[in-house]
């Protein structure tokens, strides 16, 4: 994390103070809301008004069962049902004897609460605007321009205050940092097909995080228009790219600078009087210039701290470090392939059939695993460890044969918000490791067949045995 | 010991070799003419120099001011459960060309078959293959010769409305009564089969015709004659003590050489303390990988064949009692050759390799003679592979001429390429009313046919086979078609009008036919691909009127008058079905060690007499072809190999040799191909042959070592005494390497080895191994990791000939390692000599210290470079690649790994189930292709190892041991069945 700052630049505190504030908000502010409630735990086999999932559409159900009921049977449907209770059974029996699960957590008034929402349910009115919903092309320049006056919070709203769209979904091409989609994204989403509906979402937020950040945002259907268009034109912009400073480009052209004057006037102008000033300069820049040099070449195509944006923002921190899902959830092959395995998008879909939406970055990001399986394209993330491709690594020798911990090579993964690259991965790393590393000898019944190596053990003339012993430091341990 | 070894005539006869071209660069070229021809073409100058300079400072301040290319990492959308990405599957299932039937694994990594390895389920080809079986997976990703979607007259055309004109042609055809046939190669599939008679029924009038290029018509007629049954029997050369061989390469290419083989080596072990081997006379004119095996060899002109077995059958009739036929003059080998097989009636083979009739019929009656009948011949587990009946081939060629045929369906076959008149093919095919071809690559009949609806290759489609009686196998696809193609069944359904698809209906006949309709027999064929039924085993009767009728038709003794040719299948090419294999197109070809060419092979007697040398070009009745100075020749014979001269068959194959098929003859009801008084004069023009028989030469010292038989069960280290010697001299100034954990080590039995060159096939196939073309072949830079040499000692005329396998050896003080400035090859700590390509800085220090030549240079990044046109610079051509195996870069050297990737996994596997490796666990690709089980990988640490046990066999020695390299890799003598050396 440190380090990305350093490297991706200059970040507004605001935003990271706004990203800090928002993970504090307790959860019990929404826990009385019965929408929250039914989307918290009933979506998942029931809907409304839209037909039968798992559990029947629970369309009008007030009207067709006694509240009292609803409550015993949300509470525990079993012991209704192996209790006898004719309408319990009927409804076990229509629904593929799958019985509900049983809700004891909830309190009468959150159960209540859940059926009242659905009591007052009422299908989605269109929102009515003035203008032209459906256009996503075509706008016109001076559209595009107050739309992008707009997105800068330049122009006050017309409900009140201002607001500037970039603060949160930032322009530039890299945000690392910032859980919110970059104007890039919405753009990309807003103009896709099937892709986000602009309006609803800005009229009627869908999600707690996108609920709070909005909540004090009511933008007129005029205001929307624009930023509509401003959006449809983004999307044809590529993102600025962001660059860092060249401290050590200009650190590299100073000295050769200074060097050609210092040689210069050691020859001709003579200047200065004082020749060890010129043996000074020559000095120091010769040894940086070295320096540079050197470090330059031993970085050629190393990739340490490489933290590319990938496609969708995934936390490794909240996946492995908060819910403590183990590594081999996802990457399901460490133990027995070459590579670890990138999680399938079913895999994916394990976890957020259920959870669809992120407590950071709301549905905006879990909805990209929706749509990929809609569309039928993977989504192509960015590979971090790239080996040379004349190394034969195996996750299966490290992980499952030598018992290695996946944070030994790939760092605190569990506290890294963004993924990158904990080691170099240069020989030097492999070989340090496979010099000190002591093999699991003796449980192992593989290396039954090192005689030598296990009679050495017993006349205790060594005490353990490093991976280079038995061969770890063979050019043909990697490289085939 | 004291044999003298030649590799060629010109060694013998201490001449010049014509074929060292490294030594002198023509017209001034220099290497780096491949680069740039335009720099190249002036003499080396400042300016040159600079010009390079100026190149690489730029590509390398381009190169260093270049960002680390982004690299994607795409997961599965839903991945399939048996699907674990960076792990290779394997499906089982089967191989069949028209002429060979292999039963096969491939090994599939993420959805790319990637190897084909023999199925050591089959009863029938037990884990074996052949040297085509193995390059067949390189056809999958031909994406020159390939077709991508149908065509008619050469436009592409959509499918619908192809199936819509077939379909309204074949029903016209049907209307108007006229004859539809169906040409194809044999068809072993049981489902298919049934198919085409289900579509020959749907069109009334319609016929079904094999067609092969080189047929066993005459074997057919003769055993319906002699035993009732148009069927080939199988040959069971494992129970077989004596082996007559009359013109059957049955090793190389007669019949099914990988069962062959496995059978007939398996007679050849002495490793497991056996006191006998088999006794094989091979009569035959060219040399083949059977002659040379042999441990008699008499060379006989195929005109000599009828005489021969005439006086064979006559000696025998005698000592059984039976009728003779008229009495004849042949070679005075016979009266022993009948002695030995009477001695061992009931486990001798007599087999000729001749599609003659009569001939065939007398090779019946002297196995019916020596009751052999029943017993190394079993018409139970009949061979069903060859089907066709030339015959019924003249039948249509005299339709096609008289324009009495409507339709044509070809599929699987090449008539233009390899009918002997295939005139009647490119004239008739136009009047035809329809003609539809199904082939999936495109050939020279191809391009005469009105309809192109090309099939998948065999790797994605479905299929099923019974190449024996009652041996089953199912083909499954392992990889989704790559181009735009449908399984040629499918076609016929469809045309039938039939709703099915081509799966459905093979399961459904494989339920109520074969298995059952059990859901879970069915997954357990599928997964070990093959499937044996019980069949009836009775010996036929035997029919002596058929003899009989021969005696008015015996042939006198071949006088050896004019010059007679012999046409024959190499093991590269065979029928020339993969002639646009690049792999073995480089095949060197294991006797006459040349690739890229046919050329007429004729003995040095003969040469003298017609005034040829080598690379003189003859013409041939007509045909120029190149001619090669082969030891061992028949002498008035000149010999020339089938399936070459290619036109309109890919752009590997094209132009490559001379088209002989246009000289067999179509008499007494079969084609031959072997012609009496062919016309042969010299030219004056020369060619240049490619050739591999003086590269790597080991001056005259002893490394291959015989004996016979005899003076092995008198004293086994016979013929191997100075293994001794040199071990007893094992002393070191150095301390001595100590192998903690494995020794890996590799023997390969020469008394198994057949020369078949599989090995050399499927270590390229495994190892990423680039093909160069013949002009790099000729400056000795041939990049096989592998390969075969090939001795021959005593007579010129008629030589001893032994195949030594030759890989590295993996010396224990290896002199490579001593001289690599940049320790880029060196020891591991389990005796493996490993060469790390990001070092080698290119001095080939290593390859000139190198004893045993198996080193390789990469002149150029053979994987990019478009002058090396072959399969490894396209996309498609790339999927062959093994993951597994870096492809080598320019400007390094390469080596034999003892195939490191698969010990890496099985120790790696081992690990994982917590258990100790399992000897001949690890199979290097050589061995696991070897149909005869020649080699034998293993840990020399354990002394319970086979490969331990092979190092401790008194036969057991290394190739120039006296260097004191320590090798890794041992071999065990040749003992052959004979008296006394052979001079």
């Amino acid at each position: 994390m440190k380090h990305t700052i350093r490297k991706k630049g200059v970040i507004p505190g605001i935003m990271l103070l706004s990203v800090l504030l928002f993970l504090l908000i307790p959860e019990s502010l929404q826990a009385q809301d019965g929408r929250q409630l039914f989307e918290k735990h009933c979506t998942v086999c029931h809907k409304i008004g839209e037909g039968k999932l798992v559990g029947p559409d629970l369309k009008d159900i007030t009207q067709r069962r006694e509240r009292d009921w609803l409550v015993r049977f949300i509470r525990n449907s079993k012991e209704m049902i192996d209790a006898g209770d004719p309408l319990a059974v009927q409804v076990f029996e229509e629904n593929n004897k799958v019985p509900m699960q049983a809700f004891e957590n909830l309190s009468g008034e959150e159960i209540n609460s859940i059926i009242d929402y659905i009591e007052k349910w009422e299908p989605a009115k269109p929102v009515e605007f003035q203008v032209d919903v459906t256009k996503r092309d075509g706008f016109t320049e001076k559209e595009i321009m107050r739309g992008e006056r707009m997105f800068y919070g330049l122009i006050p709203l017309e409900n009140g205050g201002t607001t500037a769209c970039n603060s949160c979904h930032v322009t530039q091409k890299t945000d690392t940092l910032n859980w919110n989609p970059s104007a890039h994204e919405l753009a990309k989403s807003f103009m896709e097909e099937d892709g986000m509906d602009l309006y609803a979402s800005l009229a009627d937020p869908q999600s707690a995080a996108m609920q709070k950040a909005h909540g004090e945002y009511k933008l007129s259907g005029e205001e929307m228009y624009y930023i509509a268009a401003y959006l449809s034109n983004l999307r044809e912009d590529t993102p600025k790219p962001f660059k860092t400073f060249p401290t050590r480009f200009l650190l590299f052209v100073v000295f050769a600078i200074l060097m050609t004057l210092a040689i210069v006037d050691l020859i001709f102008t003579r200047i200065i009087k004082y020749r060890f000033i010129h043996g000074i300069i020559l000095l120091t820049g010769i040894a940086i210039h070295f320096n540079l040099a050197v470090t330059e070449a031993q970085s050629l195509s190393r990739t340490k701290d490489y933290a590319p944006d990938q496609p969708i923002k995934f936390s490794h921190k909240i996946h492995a470090g908060d819910n403590q899902t183990d590594c081999r959830y996802c990457h399901t092959v460490a133990d027995y392939s070459k590579s670890a395995g990138f999680p399938s998008n079913d895999v994916c879909l394990n976890c957020h059939i259920v959870v669809r939406e992120g407590r950071n970055s709301g549905k905006f990001e879990i909805n990209k695993i929706f749509r990929a399986e809609k569309s039928g394209k993977p989504i192509e993330w960015i590979r971090i460890h790239n080996m040379q491709e004349h190394v034969f690594f195996s996750h299966a020798q490290h992980v499952n044969a030598g018992k290695i911990e996946c944070e030994t090579c790939h760092g605190p993964v569990a506290e890294m918000d963004i993924m990158k690259q904990f080691s170099d991965l240069s020989m030097g790393w492999c070989i340090n490791c496979h010099r000190d590393t002591k093999v699991n000898f003796k449980d192992n019944n593989y290396y039954s067949t090192y005689m030598k190596l296990h009679d050495d053990l017993k006349s205790g003339r060594i005490d353990s045995v490093t991976v280079e012993q038995i061969g770890g430091l063979d050019c043909m341990k990697c490289h085939y | 010991m004291e044999k003298k070894y030649w590799k060629s005539t010109e060694e013998l006869n201490n001449r010049n070799d014509s074929n060292r071209k490294a030594d002198e660069i023509p017209d001034g070229k220099s290497l780096l003419d491949l680069i740039d021809q335009e720099i190249t073409g002036k003499p080396s100058s400042r300016r040159n120099f600079l010009k390079f300079c100026g190149f690489s400072f730029a590509t390398a301040a381009i190169a260093s001011s270049c960002e680390n290319p982004v690299k994607k990492a795409i997961p599965y959308l839903n991945k399939p459960e048996e699907v674990i990405p960076g792990m290779a599957s394997n499906y089982a299932s089967t191989y069949f060309d028209g002429a060979e039937y292999s039963s096969i694994v491939v090994k599939v990594r993420d959805g790319r078959p990637i190897k084909i390895e023999g199925n050591t389920l089959s009863p029938l080809t037990t884990g074996g293959s052949t040297a085509r079986v193995q390059a067949s997976v390189l056809g999958l990703y031909d994406g020159h010769a390939r077709l991508k979607h149908p065509s008619k007259k050469g436009y592409g055309i959509d499918w619908k409305i192809l199936d819509q004109e077939v379909s309204d042609k074949l029903e016209g055809l049907k209307n108007a009564g006229e004859t539809l046939v169906l040409l194809t190669s044999p068809v072993i599939g049981p489902s298919t089969r049934r198919l085409i008679s289900e579509f020959i029924a749907a069109y009334p009038g319609s016929r079904h015709i094999v067609y092969e290029p080189v047929s066993y018509s005459g074997m057919l007629e003769a055993n319906l004659e002699s035993f009732g049954q148009q069927a080939i029997p199988n040959y069971h050369f494992d129970k077989a003590g004596t082996v007559v061989s009359v013109g059957a390469d049955f090793l190389g290419t007669w019949l099914s050489p990988e069962t062959f083989t496995a059978a007939y080596a398996s007679r050849r072990d002495l490793t497991g303390g056996e006191k006998s081997i088999s006794w094989h006379l091979q009569y035959e004119a060219g040399l083949s990988i059977t002659g040379s095996r042999a441990d008699k060899r008499v060379r006989i002109r195929p005109s000599g064949y009828s005489a021969l077995l005439t006086a064979l059958y006559n000696e025998l009739a005698i000592r059984s009692g039976a009728p003779s036929l008229p009495a004849v003059t042949a070679h005075e080998s016979v009266t022993e050759t009948a002695g030995r097989l009477w001695e061992s009636r009931g486990t001798s083979i007599v087999v000729c390799g001749s599609n003659n009739k009569d001939e065939q019929i007398l090779v019946n009656a002297i196995n019916h003679l020596l009751g052999n009948i029943g017993q190394t011949i079993t018409f139970g587990d009949a061979i069903l592979t060859k089907q066709a009946v030339d015959r019924e081939m003249e039948e249509l060629a005299a339709m096609l001429e008289e324009e009495k045929a409507g339709g044509l369906i070809l599929w699987g076959v090449n008539p233009v390429y390899d009918y002997y008149r295939p005139e009647v093919f490119t004239k008739g095919l136009e009047k035809l009313k329809m003609s539809v071809i199904l082939n999936h690559a495109q050939d020279e009949t191809y391009r005469f046919t009105e309809y192109s609806v090309p099939g998948h290759h065999y790797l994605e489609s479905w299929g099923d086979a019974e190449p024996c009686r009652g041996s089953y196998s199912l083909a499954q696809p392992v990889i989704r078609p790559l181009f735009d193609t449908r399984a040629p069944q499918e076609s016929l359904l469809k045309w039938m009008g039939r709703e099915t698809t081509w799966y459905d209906y093979l399961r459904e006949y494989w339920a109520s036919e074969i298995i059952g309709s059990s859901d879970d027999t069915w997954n357990k064929v599928l997964r070990e691909g093959v499937y044996q039924k019980e069949q009836d085993s009775a010996a036929p009767s035997f029919n002596a009127a058929a003899l009989t009728s021969l005696a008015g038709r015996v042939k006198g003794a071949d006088r050896g008058e004019g010059i007679e040719l012999v046409m024959y299948q190499n093991i590269a090419m065979g029928q020339g079905h993969h002639a646009n294999n690049p792999w073995l197109m480089e095949l060197p070809d294991p006797v006459s060690k040349v690739c890229w060419d046919n050329f007429a092979a004729v003995s040095p007697k003969t040469a003298s007499e017609l005034g040829l040398s080598k690379g003189k070009m003859v013409s041939v009745n007509g045909l120029e072809i190149p001619v090669l100075i082969q030891p061992g020749q028949a002498d008035g014979t000149l010999s020339v190999a089938l399936g070459y001269g290619h036109s309109g068959f890919g752009k590997v194959a094209d132009g490559v040799g001379v088209n002989v098929f246009p000289l067999a003859v179509y008499k007494d009801g079969t084609r031959k191909f072997s012609l009496p008084d062919a016309k042969v004069s010299a030219l004056a023009r020369t060619y240049e042959l490619a050739s591999t028989q003086m590269h790597h030469s080991m001056e005259g010292r002893p490394i291959v070592r015989e004996t016979t038989l005899n003076s092995y069960l008198e004293k086994p280290d016979s013929g191997n005494e100075m293994h001794e010697e040199f071990e007893k001299k094992h002393v070191t100034l150095y301390k001595e390497v100590e192998f903690k954990g494995h020794h890996w080590g590799m023997a390969v039995d020469l008394n198994k080895c057949t020369g078949c060159s599989t090995c050399v096939i499927a270590c390229q196939a495994e190892n990423n191994i680039p093909v160069v073309g013949k002009e790099e072949v000729m400056k000795y830079r041939i990049m096989q990791w592998m390969r075969i040499d090939r001795y021959y000692s005593g007579d010129e005329g008629n030589p001893g000939v032994v195949f030594q396998p030759v890989m590295c050896q993996h010396c224990d003080n290896a002199p490579c390692e001593n001289v690599c400035p940049v320790s880029a090859t060196n020891h591991s700590s389990e005796g493996l000599n490993q060469m790390s390509y990001n070092r080698c800085v290119g001095t080939k220090y290593c390859i000139n210290n190198c004893p045993y030549k198996v080193r390789r240079f990469n002149w150029f990044r053979y994987v990019t470079n478009e002058k090396f046109d072959y399969n490894m610079n396209s996309d498609l051509g790339r999927m062959v690649l093994n993951p597994d195996v870096t492809v080598r870069e320019r400007g390094v050297v390469e080596k034999c790994s003892f195939c490191i990737q698969r010990i890496q996994e099985k120790k790696l596997l081992a690990k994982n189930e917590n258990r100790p490796l399992r000897d001949g666990e690890i199979k290097p690709a050589c061995m696991q292709a070897c149909p005869a089980g020649a080699i034998v990988f293993g840990d020399l640490n354990d002394p319970e190892s086979t490969i331990s046990k092979y190092f401790a066999d008194p036969r057991n020695y290394h190739l120039l041991e006296e260097l004191h390299t320590l090798p890794s890799v041992g071999y065990l003598t040749l003992v052959r069945n004979r008296e006394e050396e052979q001079a």
